[in-house]
């Protein structure tokens, strides 16, 4: 089924709706009703972490394992490049220093090995992180509304993108009003 | 009223108001510990005895070296839960609170290690050195021994064991005076002077712990010497205590009692710490390796030759058991979370610090037979190895567990319990 596009009344596309809440207890609230909806994209916005709110959107771990796999890979291709990259280094042609064996000997690979599986776990943590959050993003439609800049200040809100597939104009509109939402206002894509 | 008064009563009557926090729940009572703790008497005698045997009928230096490993074993669990205790006033922690009292519990049992210590040090002076050699007259010719004479002397190694433990007693007397004077009045300003303790404390406790390491486990061979020795010993330490704290926590959760006051999310915290620390623990243990293995100075391989070559299959379990293992099992969230696995690790982990112990003193025991032109023991007599290890553990669950029995399971009165009773890990 194709999605349906609205448009406002100048012609612009619709990204979505944009709803004010008072304080955070009702942002949870509010997330909660939105989550039983069903919908997948949407987010809260709060000047401050709101606890609970990953289990109020139903996203409690969700984003936590696949990042877990990535780092857990990067850490993995590190340690091991590492302690390879010396062994084979050394296969050919030993270097010897100060008399140590090469052939037999892990000891001195150690320190290089766990250096780069630490490196690679931070580069790893820091892409991943970068990769799921969709980042770097130079705009976003969010930005257009004048009120949404206080979100870093002093309100909390909640965006519902017109892409989601549960998305009606008139029936989310009121069920976020239903939800406890101050005002509801429409952002356009841009 | 003062500001201060104000808080301090709302917050005592969130504490009252909250349904966790009952007499049934956090305290043992109707439960006696008359049994459990005449059970690990019992054990605590026996082991004690048999090694008294062992020590006529297989030798001194065997029974003694045992001996010393359940001593530096549980000298290890309790410097480690008064670490615990510190660092948490220390750092004002929250996530603790309710697993506190625990800590303080085992650490209140340094004064059994005091009474079992003195044994060896009277034993080894009396014989001028059975396991510490430089005691012997003999090595008075020792050139290696001249130059730290200075420092390894009768009269000083007295001295400083008094200092050690005067310093922990009374650091230990202090935390736990506050706390039960806390519990009964409420006075929330001795939460800040537990905070301030704990900041000399703690230093406090880093000298001792490492030189009481330097003296009663690196001095059992004069000629060698770490400078992370100390590090090597307070690792094992904190690992082990975690673990015995986690035990207890479990104990009483199956007794019925903490039920809500000690969650999940406590467990995924203490699993953290006990991971931690056991990564901690290999990255001490390996760099005293590494920087062995490269300078490869005589008097300091030795140590590791006397270990990997004689116990060849105890270095391997000790490298398994200690970090290989518990790092692949506990590296997962939902491990941590899991409460039959994490007490799995945890009677684990206290028993590979024994093993630790073991693979640091008993070697020398067969170091000295060797050099004595003796026959070494190895693993020969096990059963004289594991019955002095348990006997002193035995009597050291006797204490822990009246300790535990002896009064509430939670701070009462903590300014922060309501934050730990609402305590969650978001990630």
């Amino acid at each position: 089924m194709a999605q349906t596009t609205y448009e406002t009344e100048s012609g612009a596309k619709v990204f979505g709706l944009l709803a004010e809440f008072s304080n955070p207890h009702t942002l949870t609230e509010g997330a909660k009703k939105i989550r039983d909806a069903g919908f997948k994209k949407w987010d809260t916005h709060a000047p401050f972490p709101v606890h609970e709110m990953e289990e109020s959107m139903g996203i409690v771990g969700k984003a936590i394992a696949p990042m877990m796999f990535v780092i857990g890979c990067a850490a993995i291709c590190g340690a091991g490049g590492g302690y390879l990259m010396q062994y084979l280094i050394n296969v050919d042609y030993e270097i010897i220093v100060q008399g140590k064996p090469t052939s037999g000997a892990w000891e001195p690979f150690i320190p290089v090995t766990f250096e780069l599986g630490i490196l690679f776990t931070a580069f790893g943590s820091l892409l991943s992180m970068f990769a799921f959050n969709g980042l770097p993003r130079h705009h976003h439609p969010l930005f257009t509304s004048d009120n949404f800049l206080r979100c870093t200040d002093d309100a909390f809100f909640i965006s519902i993108e017109a892409a989601d597939a549960k998305f009606d104009y008139d029936q989310t509109k009121q069920l976020l009003s239903d939800a406890g939402a101050m005002h509801v206002e429409v952002i356009e894509e841009s | 009223m003062s500001q201060a008064s104000v808080n301090q009563g709302q917050c005592l009557s969130q504490i009252v108001s909250d349904s966790r926090m009952t007499r049934e729940n956090i305290t043992l009572v109707g439960k006696s510990p008359t049994k459990l703790v005449g059970l690990f008497l019992a054990i605590g005698i026996v082991g004690i005895v048999l090694t008294l045997i062992g020590a006529k009928s297989v030798g001194i230096e065997h029974a003694i070296a045992s001996y010393h490993v359940g001593v530096m074993g549980i000298l290890g669990i309790c410097l480690g839960s008064l670490f615990w205790v510190m660092l948490f006033h220390m750092f004002s922690a929250t996530w603790s609170v309710t697993l506190r009292r625990q800590f303080e519990n085992v650490m209140r049992a340094m004064w059994l290690v005091l009474i079992l210590i003195l044994p060896i040090m009277i034993l080894e002076i009396m014989h001028e050195g059975i396991l510490f050699t430089w005691m012997d007259s003999h090595a008075a010719a020792d050139p290696i021994y001249q130059h730290k004479s200075g420092y390894l002397n009768v009269p000083f190694f007295v001295l400083r064991l008094a200092i050690y433990f005067v310093l922990w007693l009374t650091l230990i007397h202090k935390f736990w005076k506050w706390q039960r004077e806390q519990d009964e009045t409420g006075n929330r300003w001795l939460t800040n002077k537990a905070r301030f303790t704990s900041a000399w404390g703690l230093l406090v406790f880093g000298l001792t712990t490492a030189f009481a390491a330097f003296d009663w486990l690196m001095g059992l061979d004069y000629h060698f010497f770490s400078t992370m020795w100390g590090v090597y010993f307070f690792a094992g330490a904190a690992y082990s205590a975690m673990a015995v704290n986690i035990l207890i926590t479990r104990g009483l959760l199956g007794m019925g009692r903490m039920r809500g006051v000690v969650t999940v999310e406590h467990r995924h915290d203490q699993g953290k710490l006990l991971f931690a620390f056991t990564v901690f623990w290999a990255y001490i243990g390996f760099s005293q390796y590494f920087l062995i293995w490269y300078a490869n100075i005589p008097e300091e391989t030795t140590y590791f030759i006397a270990r990997m070559q004689e116990f060849p299959n105890l270095t391997k379990v000790l490298v398994l058991g200690h970090f290989v293992l518990p790092f692949l099992l506990l590296i997962s969230r939902p491990a941590k979370r899991s409460g039959l696995l994490i007490t799995i690790m945890a009677f684990a982990a206290v028993v590979i610090h024994f093993v630790d112990m073991f693979w640091v003193i008993r070697p020398m025991a067969d170091a000295h037979l060797l050099h004595d032109g003796k026959e070494p023991m190895g693993l020969s007599v096990l059963w004289l190895d594991i019955s002095a290890v348990v006997g002193v553990l035995g009597l050291f669950a006797a204490v822990v567990v009246r300790n535990v029995f002896s009064g509430p399971l939670v701070p009462l009165n903590d300014p922060r319990l309501p934050g730990c009773l609402h305590h969650k890990n978001y990630v």
